[in-house]
């Protein structure tokens, strides 16, 4: 795994299916570039088992769903009720993030 | 029906011969399964069903992750530790892992004053001043009455609370969150009528019984023992109700600080009707330790009541400087 906690050890936002669900975001992906696009944009290296154990999560609970692929690589998109779930997850952490920046005296962006 | 299952969806992966790794084929690989024995033999560690509905997609990420080299150490360790867990997931269906955790957190976790009124209650028609020695009738008159007493002021509380969140159950339910909750009120109510009626049948059938006659009857004690388990079940799934009710409510900082303060109430009432029920059976049995299991019972309550409800008070004062308006104070946990 790449690099999973923030400077002093404090853990970064990592959870795989928030990090999928934020890159399916931006338009349907396989596997791979799945991997490739969150290790970008997040900095987190997630494994083959951690990345499908979350793509079997997601696609039970009908976030993700499934289209037609070409030959082996299957991609998946994002559901409405995945872009309703990512919604409130992401109010939730920009407003612990808000609160927090704030208190630091760091002027937390409410947008 | 599952993707896996649906017409016209990609070839599955069936389970190997025995003595082939799965995903591996011989001459043409169909749907083009990986060549490398190494990689397809990743997938051995997976349940079936999701080799069949997820394993060439799995295969083709790897490799696609690997640039033909070979599997390392740690990835195939991780790869084996994601197969493992979900072979378990298919052992145990989530379904029975949420019913089991569910029935510990029942009889172990916050659950337990639910099981514990419903014990009482369902003893309570039994004649139990009859059961007492001579000399003793007086404590189990007197535990009668503490029991009535405190039941009487934890109904009270759990009145008070509700006339608390009144005006925000209304809100609730004239912004459409009937539906949110009808069906859980609909098995509440159903199974309040089985509950009612078992110990309805109870009061009538066992009134005259003594305890010594209830555990030398089998009719009745499984009649006790069932009308204990329709009791819970219908307290549970109003309790259930009401916390789902509750998460949804529009309360100020006020009104939660008050249903705090009424919640501690209602537990520590609850430890106390046990204790009194503990001192009751004491009775019964002659039994200095019941008693002494009573007492630290009662101690118990006591000072945990102290520690909960001198925060829960601050809380009613007011909202600490910096809390959000309607904001829940999270605890942990």
């Amino acid at each position: 795994m790449a690099s999973r906690r923030a400077p002093g050890g404090l853990r970064r936002a990592n959870d795989p299916p928030l990090l999928i669900l934020v890159s399916l975001a931006e338009g349907p992906k396989h596997g791979h570039a799945l991997a490739k696009d969150i290790e970008d944009f997040a900095g987190v290296t997630l494994g083959p088992g951690a990345l499908y154990g979350a793509i079997t999560r997601l696609d039970e609970r009908g976030l993700i769903e499934p289209l037609p692929g070409d030959d082996r690589r299957r991609p998946y998109r994002i559901t409405s009720a995945g872009s309703t779930a990512l919604a409130g997850a992401l109010a939730d952490m920009r407003r612990i993030a808000h609160t927090g920046l704030t208190r630091l005296g760091l002027g937390g962006s409410p947008a | 029906m599952t993707p896996a299952e649906e017409p016209g969806s990609r070839p599955h992966l069936q389970d190997p011969p025995i003595g082939r790794e799965p995903g591996v084929t011989s001459g043409e690989e169909p749907g083009g399964r990986s060549r490398d024995p190494a990689v397809a033999g990743l997938l051995r560690w997976y349940p079936r069903a999701w080799r069949q509905r997820y394993g060439e997609e799995f295969l083709a990420m790897v490799e696609d992750g690997l640039d033909g080299q070979r599997p390392t150490w740690p990835l195939t360790v991780s790869v084996a530790w994601a197969g493992l867990r979900e072979r378990g997931r298919a052992l145990v269906s989530r379904r029975v892992l949420a019913w089991g955790a569910r029935g510990i957190g029942f009889v172990f976790g916050r659950w337990w004053p639910i099981w514990m009124t419903a014990y009482m209650l369902a003893f309570f028609p039994t004649a139990v001043e009859a059961s007492a020695p001579g000399g003793r009738a007086w404590q189990v008159t007197a535990a009668l009455a503490a029991i009535v007493a405190v039941t009487t002021l934890t109904g009270l509380a759990v009145l008070a609370g509700g006339l608390v969140a009144f005006p925000a159950v209304r809100r609730f339910l004239r912004a459409g969150g009937w539906a949110a909750i009808r069906r859980r009120v609909a098995w509440a109510t159903g199974a309040t009528v089985v509950a009612g009626g078992a110990l309805t049948g109870l009061s009538l059938g066992s009134r005259s019984h003594t305890y010594a006659q209830l555990n030398t009857s089998p009719v009745d004690f499984f009649w006790v023992g069932g009308t204990a388990l329709a009791l819970m079940g219908a307290l549970g799934l109003w309790a259930s109700t009401a916390k789902v009710t509750a998460r949804q409510l529009d309360l100020s900082p006020r009104q939660r600080s008050a249903e705090a303060v009424l919640g501690v109430l209602i537990l520590n009432g609850v430890t106390v009707m046990a204790s009194a029920n503990t001192t009751l059976i004491a009775a019964v049995h002659s039994s200095v330790s019941l008693l002494f299991l009573a007492v630290a019972g009662l101690a118990a309550a006591a000072v945990r009541g102290r520690m909960q409800l001198r925060p829960a008070m601050g809380r009613a004062r007011g909202p600490r400087r910096g809390s959000g308006p309607g904001r829940h104070v999270y605890r942990g946990g």
